[in-house]
């Protein structure tokens, strides 16, 4: 009975979503941090092509948390 | 006449729970970022605020299920409606009294659903809709927002275990502006939408709107204002005991956290779940404790929520039913809820009195 009182496909993209959307915002920011703090380092320590390739990471990683969260909103908005 | 004085004092009752739900909230929406020291005490509650406020005009999808799938809306009176709400209000104000932790969201329902049952038979009752649309959601939740902000953190921890600890605790204060953010938002749009469908119920069940009808800018605008008023008056008072009831963790558990309860909220509104927020930000915060260290989780709030979960739905469709009884025993329309309301008002003050003698720096009730 509760398989037809219970929508379990939508509860399903809930449970899915919620998880795609809190790890990926927390992946993708580590990702960023990540290569933030690693091109930080390469800065003061030498080392050009690690710099720039950390510094890529740090971008895209970046790109991607607001890009989620405009996304996010936008779903959200769209009624 | 009569009728408009009646569905007066159910928009007030209404906008005055909705008010409550905001100042009890505070804790949960704030705490976070201020424990990491993201951001300072009185700006954190003046952003939850304005993100609470913004956050009531993004969806309507958790109104519109509030308004058709809990009680049929050719069956109600407004009078079922203020009982519901009337229940609401006592059944938080009783255990925050008591310091139990309590879900002003399942006492709205079980509010509603208990006047409804004594008024209008329990064929007016969308058993369906509670139970697909609200019992086993507010399961799910918290557990879905504790295995997201877990495994978040798992994730993050191994992401920046070997850098240098000052400038990652500086990015994860930076990247909480906004979580802290989405999660204020994410509050925000859930639980206004609570208050304004049932002052759309109301005003269907008065013959001011047709049924099925949209919910009004205006219901939508005074939601938003109440709830944000809440919650910036509500963070007065968590300034003032902050040092003392804050939740410890480390600026990436307070993203995972943020992130994971806004995530889970967010997209339950989407598909028109009224989720407990709290249970849900409660959920979030246990999974980034628990990932960490299982002895840093708080087991005895886990247990308290799951006592909650069995006891508010019911305990509060009780007390809505009675108070529909006692409202109803007055043969004019408006007469009912008038006293009920100055009943309520008086019973308020006496609580709020007694409380305020016996500890200046009372708990904070758990709501929403």
């Amino acid at each position: 009975m509760s398989a037809t009182i219970v929508d379990w496909g939508t509860l399903g993209k809930v449970v899915l979503y919620a998880l795609a959307g809190g790890i990926g915002l927390t992946l993708a920011f580590s990702l960023a941090l990540h290569g933030a703090v690693r091109s930080g380092d390469r800065r003061r320590h030498g080392g050009a092509a690690g710099r720039a390739a950390y510094g890529v990471l740090a971008a895209v990683g970046g790109a991607v948390c607001v890009a989620g969260v405009v996304l996010g909103l936008q779903v959200m908005l769209d009624k | 006449m009569s009728g408009d004085l009646t569905i007066a004092i159910v928009v007030a009752t209404a906008l005055a729970f909705d008010f409550t739900n905001g100042f009890h909230d505070t804790a949960n929406v704030v705490a976070t970022s201020v424990s990491t020291r993201a951001l300072p005490p009185r700006l954190a509650v003046i952003l939850a605020a304005l993100l609470n406020f913004v956050g009531a005009f993004l969806s309507l999808a958790v109104a519109a299920t509030i308004a058709k799938d809990i009680v049929d809306q050719g069956a109600i009176t407004p009078t079922v409606v203020f009982a519901g709400l009337v229940a609401a209000i006592g059944w938080n104000l009783l255990t925050w009294y008591f310091g139990l932790p309590s879900s002003s969201s399942h006492a709205l329902i079980g509010g509603i659903v208990g006047a409804t049952l004594v008024a209008a038979g329990s064929g007016a009752v969308e058993g369906d809709g509670i139970l697909g649309k609200v019992i086993v959601p507010a399961l799910v939740a918290p557990i879905l927002a504790f295995a997201v902000a877990g495994i978040s953190i798992l994730v993050a921890y191994r992401l920046v275990a070997r850098l240098r600890p000052g400038p990652v605790g500086r990015g994860f204060r930076l990247g909480q502006l906004a979580s802290g953010g989405l999660l204020a938002l994410a509050h925000g749009t859930n639980d206004a939408q609570k208050t304004m469908g049932v002052i759309t119920l109301a005003l269907i069940s008065n013959g001011d709107l047709p049924k099925n009808a949209a919910v009004p800018t205006w219901v939508v605008a005074g939601a938003a204002s109440a709830i944000a008023l809440g919650t910036y008056m509500g963070g007065w008072r968590i300034i003032r005991t902050m040092g003392t009831r804050i939740i410890k963790m480390d600026p990436a558990q307070g993203f995972s956290a943020q992130g994971g309860g806004a995530a889970t909220i967010l997209v339950a509104t989407h598909f028109g779940y009224p989720l407990s927020t709290t249970h849900t930000i409660s959920g979030a915060v246990m999974g980034a404790g628990a990932a960490k260290r299982l002895s840093a989780v708080r087991w005895g709030v886990a247990g308290n929520i799951v006592v909650a979960w069995v006891l508010t739905l019911p305990a509060a469709a009780a007390v809505g039913a009675l108070t529909y009884l006692v409202t109803d025993l007055f043969p004019s329309g408006a007469a009912g809820p008038a006293i009920v309301s100055a009943l309520m008002l008086a019973v308020a003050g006496v609580l709020l009195a007694r409380r305020a003698r016996q500890a200046p720096a009372a708990p904070l009730p758990e709501s929403s």
